[in-house]
């Protein structure tokens, strides 16, 4: 199963830029002087602004408003020095360059990659260009110094209105909203998505390979559906329903700040949000475990018994009866009265629970080694009571369906077949080129470098077995070859420090399946000098830093292996999945406060039919962002807006060249401009798809705090100015003033 | 004295009555509520007779046919239960899209494209699941999708047990298509050839027809369940026919025989043509299936009676085939088995229209009357073809009159011409008949119409026949009946069985008796033109290269002439094989 965008890059890398624990301010006592400055600073200026009055002087005004006029053309001419190439280029090597090497120190070796410094920089380019508008249009208005004095005072003015929320208001206010989604019967929601989960069985194919994936699937898909269109008409027409009611007037007359009502609305809808989420994420797992949920019968009837040769007992098989559209094939190994064991194999537990297969050899149960085959993603433990003729088996539930693996990734790197690095490996012309190939029976090599491995992050007691490793390997022929068997693979370990590198077993590699190979902790090789030595994994193969590489080569000529990086992994721990299923609802919770804050923001300036329109226009550019910054870098056949548009009317196809003349350079100028406001407009609407995590969910795999605290962030980006926006929005406005 | 002013001091007013002349308000009112009335009584009316729908007979009273809507639905075959049945489902979830159900529809493909690019088989089946409920009654999306599956998605995998696993998926998929549209017999085929195609003739034919039996495999595993369950589904309307017992039942040719018969009973034109192929095609899938059920069985080993029966009831199917009047696109119907007797009729008028222009065909022909011939004006070479055509035709139209006399006659075959030579070297019968006597002319030119009405059936008939190859399959089933065809096969079959367990000692004697009963067959005049088929003639080479390797042990070649020289001449350099033309050595690193 591809679980692609996988986020490996660790949550400091990722928002300060690699290398920033070499940078002053983030070594420990750069933390606490900036944390001192902030606070220090914040509170100071809180206590200003609270101190100072309404309407602040005309000096202080002209100050302000001089200063951020200053910052507006700044960010304008920067705006403009990378319209072309060649003036981004001046921008990149004369300011850009310096700049950040100044600030290396202190910020880190390569601060400029941070998300932090990049969202400062967009927070300030914006906050400029919206300046720049205003400043204009005052300045022609008033005149220059009128017009300056105008915005420093409306800015002061925010600033002040800032300082002066009252949480007591803001949380009377969510509340005042909670009860209005009450009144308009937002409960509503929750029967639809009871209605739907009864009829969900419609949708879901039983026969599914995957059964455990679709399920997952389809209840976090509804959800999303109905938390979407539940949050963007109650965000969109709430405010404006109430202006026009003149409901909003009694609270506007009253002391209320224009934050605090925008505050409070998109508070109180996500706290409603957040309770109809609940609610709905219960019914969702406990339909999903119970639909899930099943067992089987095994009778004795149903078992064919062979003796084994060699005086090793008796061999079972039969398959269990069919439930949830499937069975399972059992093969139970008895072996002869009194043995057992050397260490337990296979599921077979004692009626009375606990592991069977080890003990003394003395019970029934003791002497099974029992596999229960594993089928559309889970196995079944099987229980043992009696013995011999009479014994009864008796499955469990399943195991190994809803999981939420914690892997560890690698990095990865290739060999060609010559042996030289490469970053990727050969095309073999697939149309999607997630993974890259390696050829067979060269030296060509798929590598993955681990860090950061200890003894005391597998403990025997959860591993007794040894290191799990899980890869999801493709396979390409180039002949058929023998199709009774997979391709033939290996697996070797390399120490990254010593370079010892150790030969560990071949494999047959399966295709679209998840392949678990054991590396154990302590294994026998044939050494240089063709005598047996045995390895101890962490004390020989690991480094002194956690470093193991695990090296994957195809064995048979002219075939090939294909792979990415996420499709090798260490499988260190599992949590658990019923908290991960919460963090599903998390991400759903994410995508739901972003929709509300766009809602709300839009409706505080437009009218309720309207605001809904460019709150799912927003919602949509979103999920489209990658294809309009393609549309915007020309990469998209048919040209700009201008010219798809000659080109419809003139009934010409997407590839022929346009007549050269004025005309076409018209056009494509118009296209031009265009295409910098679509890459501008791409790179700052949101794509709420970031925090859908149904694909994670649904594979099992864990999403990690690093990515739920990016989401986070990644939300608070967006809130902040959107909020910031709806605000002044409202304040604008005349209602009831 | 009456005043003006009343006892207040103001103007006094005459009354007046404020309602207009005539009816009042309230009655106008009323009047136009039943005028309302009566024009809602007669829309209803109206619309009933309308839209009355039609009902079934039941037990107490007959059915009904209906308002005019329902008769015209009727009529044409409009309504939806026309189409197949109707699921509640699927009619609620097209109610669900508010009218968008073609901008769902085409957001689902694209989201299917997506997933299939990426490799998401799981996502890829819920989403033409969803698809499909959008518009079940769409053929094409249906017809589409099940091939994907069975074809492209089953051939992505590694493993021949996932493969065939997606190929019985793309089978459900169109499964529920012929179930929700049980009148298209587009579907039937569609089932028919990937049960009978896709299973019997892929790379992985060996394992698909092992899996899709009831049988257990060589592992003692019994089939996977997702096949036991397909095998309790996979009934074509209307049932099997009765003549499927259990081992029927296990061939996925004879299952898919059974759709395509399935398939031809829901021909009714004009709803429900043959789309998509010719006719004749259409309706030689069925007994083909036969064909190659009967040479699977040998594949698989089983000689003797059950071999022989098995070709003889492809040959009794392929007559019965040939016997149907097909449409064609000269807009004649015509039988495929009918050429021969055509041909026959055709020289028998000639021979009348002879006699009543004496000599004229050889004046035409040869030139004997001084004017020059057509013979005369052919190359040397066509001349001799054309002279041998027609010594074998008087040898021919000999052999008749004695068989149809009680005479003992040699075995000859109807003797054919390239119809190019023979427009340039016969003499037509509207020739022949313009030079006819008076007395005879009408007779003679309604001999020239008829031959050359019965010339131009021929010819369309063997078009018809060229396009399912009509001729080797019938020359063949009667090789395959032979007991020296069956013997031969069963040698080889022998010695491919030892040479796969490396006993070539034991395969080479083997191969020789088979190939001097392929000799046998082949120099049997009825058989001689199977040598011309590829696919026959491959199978041989394939069979002869096997044998080189078993002289390569003693270091031996090929013999010269082989016994089967003209196989060897003919197809054993074929383009794009591997290995060197047989009766060369191969070379040393040459894949096996």
């Amino acid at each position: 199963m591809v679980v692609e965008n996988l986020q490996i890059t660790p949550l400091m890398e990722w928002l300060l830029g690699a290398g920033w624990h070499q940078g002053l301010l983030w070594q420990t006592a750069g933390i606490v002087v900036l944390a001192i400055l902030l606070t220090v600073g914040g509170l100071g200026l809180l206590t200003i602004l609270r101190r100072s009055s309404d309407t602040p002087g005309q000096a202080v005004s002209m100050w302000v408003g001089s200063l951020f006029g200053v910052l507006s053309l700044l960010v304008l001419a920067a705006v403009a020095l990378c319209s072309t190439a060649q003036t981004r280029a001046f921008l990149t090597d004369y300011i850009a360059n310096p700049v950040f090497h100044v600030l290396a120190p202190l910020l880190g070796t390569e601060w400029s990659g941070g998300a932090l410094y990049t969202w400062l920089a967009v927070a300030a380019g914006l906050t400029g260009i919206v300046y720049a508008v205003c400043w204009n249009s005052a300045i022609v208005v008033g005149g220059p110094l009128v017009g300056t004095r105008q915005c420093g005072a409306a800015v002061v003015g925010i600033f002040s209105d800032i300082a002066r929320i009252s949480l007591r208001r803001i949380f009377a206010l969510a509340w005042l909203a909670v009860r209005e989604s009450i009144r308009r019967r937002v409960v509503v929601v929750f029967v639809v998505f009871v209605i739907l989960i009864l009829f969900a069985a419609l949708f879901i194919n039983k026969d599914s390979l995957h059964p455990g994936q679709l399920y997952i699937q389809v209840v976090l898909n509804f959800t999303i559906g109905l938390a979407m269109l539940f949050a963007w008409i109650l965000s969109a027409l709430s405010l404006p329903a109430d202006i026009r009611d003149r409901t909003l007037h009694t609270v506007v007359t009253k002391p209320v700040r224009k934050l605090e009502i925008v505050l409070g609305r998109v508070l109180g809808f996500v706290f409603v949000g957040t309770v109809l989420l609940a609610g709905i994420g219960v019914i969702s797992y406990v339909f999903t475990v119970r639909s899930l949920s099943h067992t089987h019968q095994l009778t004795v009837e149903k078992l064919e018994a062979r003796t084994l040769p060699g005086h090793r007992g008796t061999m079972l098989r039969g398959a269990t009866s069919k439930s949830h559209a499937h069975e399972h094939e059992v093969t139970i190994i008895v072996r002869p009265d009194g043995s057992a064991a050397a260490e337990p194999v296979g599921n077979a537990k004692s009626a009375s629970g606990g592991q069977a297969a080890g003990g003394s050899g003395n019970t029934w149960a003791d002497r099974l080694d029992a596999t229960v085959e594993t089928r559309k993603d889970h196995t079944h433990d099987l229980y043992v009571s009696g013995s011999g003729d009479t014994a009864v088996y008796t499955l469990g539930p399943p195991v190994g369906q809803l999981q939420a693996r914690v892997p560890i990734y690698g990095k990865l790197a290739f060999h060609d077949k010559t042996g030289a690095d490469k970053d990727k490996g050969i095309n073999v012309g697939d149309e999607w080129t997630y993974r890259s190939f390696i050829e067979g029976r060269t030296n060509a090599a798929a590598i993955w470098t681990f860090s950061g491995l200890r003894e005391d992050m597998f403990p025997e007691s959860r591993f007794p077995n040894g290191i799990p490793v899980e890869m999801t390997l493709e396979v390409f022929r180039t002949y058929k070859g023998d199709q009774e068997r997979g391709v033939a693979g290996t697996i070797s370990l390399e120490n990254p420090e010593t370079s010892k590198k150790v030969f560990l077993r071949n494999f047959s590699a399966k295709k679209f399946a998840t392949d678990v190979q054991i590396i154990p902790r302590s294994f026998v090789v044939a050494g240089s000098d063709g005598r047996a030595e045995t390895i101890d994994l962490f004390r020989d193969m690991v480094s002194s830093d956690g470093g193991l590489r695990i090296i994957i080569q195809c064995l048979e000529p002219q075939q090939y292996f294909g792979m990415a990086q996420p499709d090798l992994y260490i499988r260190a721990a599992d949590s658990s999945f019923a908290w991960n299923f919460c963090k599903g609802y998390l991400g759903i919770w994410l995508q739901m406060a972003l929709v509300i804050g766009l809602g709300v923001m839009f409706s505080t300036f437009l009218s309720g039919p309207v605001a809904l329109l460019a709150t799912i226009f927003v919602v949509i550019c979103g999920l489209f962002s990658s294809y309009i910054v393609q549309l915007a870098g020309g990469s998209i056949v048919g040209g700009g807006p201008f010219e798809s548009i000659t080109r419809i009317m003139t009934q010409d196809n997407m590839t022929s060249q346009m007549a050269p003349g004025m005309q076409t350079n018209v056009i494509k100028a118009a296209d031009q401009v265009t295409s910098l406001m679509l890459r501008y407009f791409a790179a700052v609407v949101p794509d709420v798809s970031n925090n859908d995590f149904v694909d994670r969910v649904a594979c099992g795999f864990d999403v990690g705090p690093d990515l739920l605290t990016r989401c986070f962030l990644c939300e608070a980006a967006y809130l902040l100015p959107v909020i910031l926006l709806g605000y002044i929005c409202l304040k604008q406005r005349e209602v009831a003033q | 004295m009456s005043s003006n002013l009343d006892e207040t001091g103001g103007q006094r007013v005459a009354a007046r009555s404020f309602d207009p002349p005539g009816p009042s308000a309230r009655e106008r009112s009323r009047r136009r509520k039943w005028i309302y009335v009566l024009l809602m009584m007669a829309l209803i009316v109206t619309l009933f007779e309308l839209s009355r729908p039609s009902t079934k007979d039941t037990k107490d009273a007959p059915g009904q046919a209906g308002g005019v809507l329902a008769q015209y639905r009727d009529e044409h075959g409009l309504s939806q239960t026309e189409l197949g049945q109707i699921d509640p489902t699927s009619e609620t979830i097209r109610l669900a899209t508010l009218g968008m159900r073609g901008f769902a529809s085409t957001m689902l493909g694209i989201k299917a494209i997506d997933y299939q690019m990426k490799k998401d088989w799981t996502r890829l089946r819920a989403t033409l699941d969803q698809s499909i409920k959008l518009q079940p009654h769409s053929i094409h999306v249906w017809r589409y999708q099940a091939w994907n599956l069975s074809y492209n998605v089953s051939v992505a995998f590694d493993d021949y047990h996932d493969k065939f696993y997606w190929v019985i998926e793309g089978l459900k998929y169109m499964l529920e298509g012929v179930h929700e549209n049980d009148k298209e017999p587009r579907l039937c085929w569609d089932m028919a050839w990937f049960i009978s195609n896709k299973i019997g003739r892929d790379d992985a034919a060996k394992y698909y027809r092992r899996l899709f039996s009831s049988k257990r495999g060589p592992d003692g595993k019994e089939p996977p369940d997702y096949v036991k369950d397909f095998r309790e589904r996979f009934v074509p309307p209307g049932g099997f026919p009765s003549w499927m017992d259990q081992e029927k039942l296990d061939d996925n040719w004879q299952v898919g025989k059974a759709w395509f018969l399935a398939a031809e009973s829901k021909i009714n034109p004009p709803r429900y043509p043959v789309r998509g192929m010719a006719t004749v095609i259409f309706y030689s899938d069925a007994p083909t299936c036969q064909f190659y059920y009967a040479d699977n069985l040998e594949k698989d080993g089983t000689f003797g009676q059950k071999a022989e029966k098995a070709w003889r009831d492809a040959e009794n199917e392929w007559y019965a085939f040939g016997e149907r009047p097909v449409d064609t696109s000269y807009e004649i119907p015509l039988q495929l088995n009918r050429r021969e007797e055509l041909v026959d009729r055709a020289e028998e008028k000639k021979d009348r229209l002879d006699a009543l222009a004496p000599g004229e065909r050889e004046n035409l022909e040869n030139g004997n009357d001084g004017k020059g011939g057509k013979r005369a004006k052919l190359e040397l070479v066509e001349r001799a073809v054309w002279d041998k055509y027609r010594d074998d035709l008087a040898k021919y139209k000999k052999a008749r009159k004695d068989r149809q006399s009680g005479k003992p006659a040699a075995p000859v075959l109807q003797p054919s011409l390239d119809q190019g030579l023979r427009e340039r070297a016969e003499a037509q019968p509207d020739e022949i008949a313009r030079r006819a006597p008076q007395v005879h002319y009408d007779e003679a030119m309604r001999l020239a119409d008829e031959i050359r009405a019965d010339e131009q059936l021929a010819r369309f008939t063997k078009n018809e026949r060229d396009k399912v190859n009509f001729d080797f399959w019938r020359m063949r089933a009667r090789a395959e009946q032979t007991p020296e065809c069956i013997a031969a096969r069963k040698a080889a079959y022998d010695g491919d069985r030892a040479y796969s367990k490396g006993d070539m000692i034991r395969a080479r004697p083997l191969y020789e008796k088979s190939f001097e009963l392929w000799r046998k067959v082949l120099d049997t005049l009825e058989f001689k033109a199977l040598i011309e088929d590829v696919s026959f003639g491959g199978d041989l080479v394939d069979i002869i290269r096997r044998y080189e390797r078993c002289l390569d042990q003693d270091d031996r070649d090929l013999p010269r002439p082989f016994i089967l020289q003209d196989i060897v001449d003919k197809w054993g350099a074929r383009q794009g094989a591997p290995l060197p033309p047989v009766g060369q050595k191969k070379p040393k690193n040459a894949a096996p």
